[in-house]
């Protein structure tokens, strides 16, 4: 064995097995390589007494006291968290519901109509039975297209939309006859 | 003294006393790990701290099948890294040439801290980690194999390089080998 082989063993052996065969037989018949063996041998002797000598200066029983203490307070604050998890998605949930109840019933529908036989005076005058002081009816008197925008509730709208079908129909009315329109309309 | 098994059944069960012989038994086992894997002191005894609160509320979740060293060691090691990377960075103390040793010397505190701090100024993570296990306590490759979740031939190869750069550390601080016609 050479001092090479020899060292490159030491470099990576744990230094007991360098102490059979061959390799004992080198470090017993050469002197630098015995030396060199001896080193680290001795040093790292020093290493493993250095690293048990390593003690944390705090004693046990604070340790674990405060271990304990520490547990239990995450454990109380995790119960917290996901109360107030729950409590925040709740509140969430409470109010879209609330949101979406008190936005429905403000909700107004706009329609254009394009008249048939009445004129935008006349269809106002038919739909005035039916307005409610939600219903807003504008017309155009002076526009040739014969358009009436009426805005009201869904509701309103069903009965504005029947009215309309009703005496804005060729078949049903004469156009360009002057109506009598009643006091009251019964929709349907 | 009881063995980890029954302590870990005890302090499941409310016992206290179980539980401050646990940490009696262990703690300096981690102080050195977190040394070791940290390379700095307060650090180290913030991290054994924080290991025992840990293990305090999640020893229900230990099932037994596998070592108590091996899941206390991964314990230490998340807390290392977990601490790591949301605390200040450590201090890069210059650390004394430790290698080079007085025979006889007393191996005293601020040495041995010194000793560990060029250990991991030396060796990458992994190969300190296996070095620490395997050399330092005295482990075999495979159940630190096991407590590293790597395979046995990577700690083996882990290791011998570890020694390898430690031993040149070593012997490049040593004259009679410098001196050496090679």
């Amino acid at each position: 064995m050479t001092c090479d082989t020899y060292l490159s063993m030491l470099a990576t052996l744990p230094v007991e097995e360098l102490a059979y065969d061959d390799a004992r037989r080198h470090a017993a018949n050469c002197a630098d390589c015995d030396r060199v063996t001896r080193v680290v041998v001795e040093r790292e002797r020093n290493m493993l007494m250095a690293f048990g000598e390593l003690y944390p200066p705090v004693p046990a029983g604070p340790i674990a006291a405060r271990a304990i203490v520490l547990s239990r307070r995450r454990r109380v604050a995790l119960y917290y968290r996901i109360g107030l998890g729950i409590a925040a998605a709740a509140s969430i949930l409470f109010l879209i519901a609330s949101r979406q109840k008190i936005v429905a019933p403000t909700g107004r529908v706009s329609e254009t109509f394009r008249l048939q036989c009445l004129s935008p005076g006349q269809a106002a005058e038919v739909l005035r039975p039916v307005r409610s002081p939600n219903v807003s009816v504008s017309i155009r008197e002076k526009s040739p297209l014969g358009i009436i925008t009426v805005a009201g509730s869904p509701v309103e709208m069903k009965h504005v939309r029947a009215v309309l079908e009703r005496y804005d129909t060729p078949s049903e009315s004469e156009c360009g006859v002057q109506l009598s329109v009643p006091a009251v309309i019964k929709v349907p | 003294m009881a063995e980890p098994p029954e302590l870990v059944a005890r302090t499941r069960e409310g016992d206290e006393g179980a539980f401050a012989t646990l940490v009696e038994r262990y703690r300096p086992i981690v102080f050195r790990w977190a040394i070791a894997l940290s390379g700095d002191e307060d650090e180290a005894e913030d991290v054994t701290q924080e290991v025992f609160v840990r293990v305090h509320r999640k020893l229900s979740s230990f099932r037994g099948d596998g070592s108590f060293d091996a899941w206390l060691y991964r314990i230490t090691r998340r807390v290392v890294f977990r601490m790591r990377s949301t605390g200040p960075p450590p201090c890069d103390n210059a650390a004394p040439n430790v290698y080079v040793t007085d025979p006889g010397a007393r191996v005293d505190r601020d040495r041995a801290f010194a000793l560990v701090q060029s250990i991991a100024a030396t060796l990458p993570m992994r190969q300190r980690e296996v070095f620490i296990l395997c050399d330092l306590e005295g482990r075999a490759p495979t159940e630190v194999a096991g407590m590293l979740n790597m395979k046995d031939v990577s700690v083996r190869a882990s290791l011998f390089k570890a020694r390898a750069s430690i031993r040149r550390t070593i012997l490049a601080t040593h004259p009679c080998y410098r001196e050496r016609p090679r």
